[in-house]
Protein backbone atom coordinates (compact mmCIF):
# COMPACT_ATOMS: atom_id res chain seq x y z
CA UNK A 1 0.00 0.00 0.00
CA UNK A 2 1.19 3.43 -0.89
CA UNK A 3 1.16 5.83 1.40
CA UNK A 4 0.89 9.68 -0.01
CA UNK A 5 2.23 11.93 2.78
CA UNK A 6 0.68 15.54 2.33
CA UNK A 7 3.55 18.19 1.61
CA UNK A 8 3.63 21.90 2.93
CA UNK A 9 4.79 23.85 0.22
CA UNK A 10 8.49 25.52 1.29
CA UNK A 11 8.61 28.07 3.34
CA UNK A 12 9.70 31.60 1.91
CA UNK A 13 13.11 32.24 2.87
CA UNK A 14 13.04 35.35 5.17
CA UNK A 15 14.75 38.39 3.96
CA UNK A 16 18.18 39.05 4.99
CA UNK A 17 18.75 40.80 7.55
CA UNK A 18 20.98 43.99 7.71
CA UNK A 19 20.71 45.37 11.09
CA UNK A 20 22.50 49.29 10.87
CA UNK A 21 23.05 51.42 14.47
CA UNK A 22 20.76 53.80 14.84
CA UNK A 23 22.40 57.47 13.37
CA UNK A 24 24.23 59.10 15.73
CA UNK A 25 22.67 62.94 15.92
CA UNK A 26 25.67 64.16 13.54
CA UNK A 27 24.76 61.22 10.94
CA UNK A 28 21.12 62.16 11.55
CA UNK A 29 21.74 65.92 10.30
CA UNK A 30 23.89 64.91 7.32
CA UNK A 31 21.17 62.89 6.50
CA UNK A 32 18.48 65.48 6.99
CA UNK A 33 20.54 67.63 4.41
CA UNK A 34 20.23 65.02 1.86
CA UNK A 35 16.83 64.69 2.36
CA UNK A 36 16.02 68.67 2.00
CA UNK A 37 18.48 69.04 -0.65
CA UNK A 38 16.15 67.97 -3.49
CA UNK A 39 12.82 69.85 -2.88
CA UNK A 40 15.13 72.83 -1.89
CA UNK A 41 16.37 73.44 -5.20
CA UNK A 42 13.44 72.47 -6.88
CA UNK A 43 11.16 74.81 -4.58
CA UNK A 44 14.17 77.66 -5.08
CA UNK A 45 14.02 77.30 -9.16
CA UNK A 46 10.11 77.32 -9.18
CA UNK A 47 9.81 80.12 -7.54
CA UNK A 48 11.95 82.01 -9.37
CA UNK A 49 10.40 81.06 -12.31
CA UNK A 50 7.16 82.38 -10.90
CA UNK A 51 8.30 85.63 -9.99
CA UNK A 52 11.40 86.87 -11.79
CA UNK A 53 11.19 89.10 -14.76
CA UNK A 54 11.91 87.48 -17.82
CA UNK A 55 11.97 84.21 -17.12
CA UNK A 56 9.95 81.52 -19.90
CA UNK A 57 9.93 78.24 -17.85
CA UNK A 58 9.00 76.73 -21.19
CA UNK A 59 12.12 78.08 -23.76
CA UNK A 60 15.19 78.35 -21.33
CA UNK A 61 16.88 76.14 -18.70
CA UNK A 62 16.67 76.31 -15.28
CA UNK A 63 20.73 77.24 -15.17
CA UNK A 64 19.63 80.64 -16.94
CA UNK A 65 18.59 81.79 -13.62
CA UNK A 66 22.27 81.98 -12.54
CA UNK A 67 22.52 85.07 -14.69
CA UNK A 68 21.32 88.72 -14.23
CA UNK A 69 20.87 90.59 -11.22
CA UNK A 70 19.11 87.87 -9.30
CA UNK A 71 21.48 85.47 -10.12
CA UNK A 72 23.42 84.54 -7.22
CA UNK A 73 19.92 83.21 -6.06
CA UNK A 74 20.47 80.14 -8.28
CA UNK A 75 24.30 80.12 -7.62
CA UNK A 76 23.56 79.77 -4.04
CA UNK A 77 21.17 77.35 -4.64
CA UNK A 78 23.43 75.34 -6.50
CA UNK A 79 26.14 75.58 -3.89
CA UNK A 80 23.85 75.30 -0.93
CA UNK A 81 22.08 71.95 -2.16
CA UNK A 82 25.03 70.17 -3.70
CA UNK A 83 26.61 70.84 -0.07
CA UNK A 84 24.07 69.07 1.87
CA UNK A 85 23.72 66.14 -0.66
CA UNK A 86 27.57 65.44 -0.75
CA UNK A 87 27.29 66.11 3.35
CA UNK A 88 24.44 62.69 2.91
CA UNK A 89 27.06 61.02 0.95
CA UNK A 90 29.06 61.12 4.50
CA UNK A 91 26.02 60.42 6.50
CA UNK A 92 24.57 57.66 4.01
CA UNK A 93 28.26 55.83 4.00
CA UNK A 94 29.30 56.19 8.04
CA UNK A 95 25.38 54.03 8.07
CA UNK A 96 25.39 51.58 5.50
CA UNK A 97 29.45 50.67 5.55
CA UNK A 98 30.33 47.24 4.64
CA UNK A 99 26.16 46.69 3.44
CA UNK A 100 24.30 46.53 0.26
CA UNK A 101 24.61 50.06 -1.31
CA UNK A 102 27.36 51.18 1.30
CA UNK A 103 29.94 51.37 -1.30
CA UNK A 104 28.23 53.05 -4.22
CA UNK A 105 25.10 54.52 -3.06
CA UNK A 106 27.36 57.12 -1.22
CA UNK A 107 29.77 57.57 -3.94
CA UNK A 108 27.07 58.44 -6.26
CA UNK A 109 25.03 60.88 -4.17
CA UNK A 110 28.44 62.92 -3.29
CA UNK A 111 28.30 63.13 -7.35
CA UNK A 112 25.16 64.44 -7.55
CA UNK A 113 26.07 66.76 -4.84
CA UNK A 114 29.73 67.50 -6.71
CA UNK A 115 27.60 68.14 -9.97
CA UNK A 116 25.17 70.58 -8.56
CA UNK A 117 28.24 72.65 -6.98
CA UNK A 118 30.31 72.70 -10.31
CA UNK A 119 26.82 74.20 -12.13
CA UNK A 120 26.84 76.88 -9.52
CA UNK A 121 30.62 77.82 -9.98
CA UNK A 122 30.73 77.38 -13.25
CA UNK A 123 28.24 79.61 -14.80
CA UNK A 124 26.33 79.53 -17.95
CA UNK A 125 26.30 81.80 -20.35
CA UNK A 126 23.36 84.06 -21.79
CA UNK A 127 20.62 82.12 -24.31
CA UNK A 128 17.27 82.10 -25.45
CA UNK A 129 16.64 85.81 -24.59
CA UNK A 130 17.38 85.95 -20.82
CA UNK A 131 18.86 88.13 -19.66
CA UNK A 132 16.99 91.02 -21.27
CA UNK A 133 18.72 91.82 -24.42
CA UNK A 134 20.27 87.99 -24.63
CA UNK A 135 19.14 87.01 -28.59
CA UNK A 136 16.46 84.20 -28.44
CA UNK A 137 17.58 80.24 -28.74
CA UNK A 138 21.02 78.78 -27.90
CA UNK A 139 23.92 79.80 -29.04
CA UNK A 140 26.55 78.85 -31.13
CA UNK A 141 28.91 76.71 -28.89
CA UNK A 142 31.83 77.99 -31.15
CA UNK A 143 31.00 80.83 -28.92
CA UNK A 144 30.52 79.42 -25.15
CA UNK A 145 32.99 80.92 -22.76
CA UNK A 146 35.11 78.52 -20.57
CA UNK A 147 32.76 78.69 -17.83
CA UNK A 148 29.70 78.38 -19.65
CA UNK A 149 31.45 74.87 -21.19
CA UNK A 150 32.33 73.47 -17.91
CA UNK A 151 28.91 74.49 -16.49
CA UNK A 152 27.15 72.08 -19.66
CA UNK A 153 28.76 69.52 -18.25
CA UNK A 154 27.02 69.69 -14.86
CA UNK A 155 23.28 68.78 -15.93
CA UNK A 156 24.60 64.86 -17.83
CA UNK A 157 26.46 64.67 -14.47
CA UNK A 158 23.88 65.20 -12.11
CA UNK A 159 21.74 63.05 -14.03
CA UNK A 160 23.69 60.10 -14.59
CA UNK A 161 24.77 59.90 -10.45
CA UNK A 162 20.87 60.15 -9.70
CA UNK A 163 19.88 57.15 -11.91
CA UNK A 164 22.62 55.25 -10.81
CA UNK A 165 21.52 55.93 -7.45
CA UNK A 166 18.39 54.92 -7.98
CA UNK A 167 19.25 51.49 -9.62
CA UNK A 168 21.89 51.03 -6.60
CA UNK A 169 18.95 51.85 -3.73
CA UNK A 170 16.54 49.65 -5.97
CA UNK A 171 18.85 46.94 -5.81
CA UNK A 172 19.26 47.20 -2.09
CA UNK A 173 15.55 47.45 -1.47
CA UNK A 174 15.66 44.10 -3.61
CA UNK A 175 18.08 42.48 -1.83
CA UNK A 176 15.81 43.58 1.92
CA UNK A 177 12.95 42.74 0.15
CA UNK A 178 11.46 46.33 1.03
CA UNK A 179 9.51 48.08 -1.41
CA UNK A 180 10.70 51.44 -2.89
CA UNK B 1 9.70 48.66 -8.17
CA UNK B 2 9.43 52.42 -7.56
CA UNK B 3 12.96 53.28 -8.54
CA UNK B 4 12.69 51.61 -12.14
CA UNK B 5 9.71 53.90 -12.87
CA UNK B 6 11.64 56.73 -11.84
CA UNK B 7 14.52 55.94 -13.97
CA UNK B 8 12.27 55.36 -16.93
CA UNK B 9 9.96 58.63 -15.81
CA UNK B 10 13.51 60.67 -16.10
CA UNK B 11 14.17 58.96 -19.62
CA UNK B 12 11.04 60.01 -21.01
CA UNK B 13 10.76 63.16 -19.47
CA UNK B 14 13.90 64.05 -20.77
CA UNK B 15 13.51 62.74 -24.19
CA UNK B 16 10.51 64.79 -24.52
CA UNK B 17 11.31 67.88 -23.12
CA UNK B 18 15.05 67.97 -25.18
CA UNK B 19 12.97 66.85 -28.38
CA UNK B 20 10.39 69.13 -27.96
CA UNK B 21 12.29 72.35 -26.67
CA UNK B 22 10.44 71.87 -23.51
CA UNK B 23 12.59 72.76 -20.53
CA UNK B 24 9.19 72.99 -18.23
CA UNK B 25 9.69 68.28 -19.12
CA UNK B 26 13.23 68.57 -18.71
CA UNK B 27 12.59 70.20 -15.09
CA UNK B 28 9.72 67.44 -14.66
CA UNK B 29 12.34 64.63 -15.41
CA UNK B 30 15.12 65.80 -13.30
CA UNK B 31 12.89 66.15 -10.11
CA UNK B 32 11.89 62.61 -10.24
CA UNK B 33 15.04 61.19 -9.05
CA UNK B 34 15.79 64.37 -6.75
CA UNK B 35 12.82 63.91 -4.80
CA UNK B 36 13.54 60.14 -5.24
CA UNK B 37 16.66 59.69 -3.80
CA UNK B 38 15.11 62.49 -0.97
CA UNK B 39 12.62 60.32 0.03
CA UNK B 40 15.14 57.45 -0.22
CA UNK B 41 17.73 58.77 2.41
CA UNK B 42 14.73 59.85 4.59
CA UNK B 43 13.92 56.29 4.65
CA UNK B 44 17.25 55.65 5.60
CA UNK B 45 16.86 58.31 8.58
CA UNK B 46 13.75 56.97 9.86
CA UNK B 47 15.29 53.47 9.71
CA UNK B 48 12.79 52.53 6.97
CA UNK B 49 15.30 50.94 4.68
CA UNK B 50 18.10 50.23 6.98
CA UNK B 51 17.24 47.17 8.78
Amino acid sequence: MTVTVPTLPAPTPAAPKDTVAAPTPGTRALLAGGVLAGPLFLATVVVQQAVRDGVDARSQPMSLLSLGEAGWIQIVNFLLCGVLAIGSAFGIRRLLRGRPAGTWGPILVAAYGAALVWGGVFVTDPASGFPAGTPQGAPDPSTWSWHGTLHAFAAPAMGLALVGVCLVFSRRFLRLRRPG
Amino acid sequence: MLAWAVVAGYVLLMGAGLGAGDFRLVAAGAALPMLWVSAAIAGLLRGRFAH
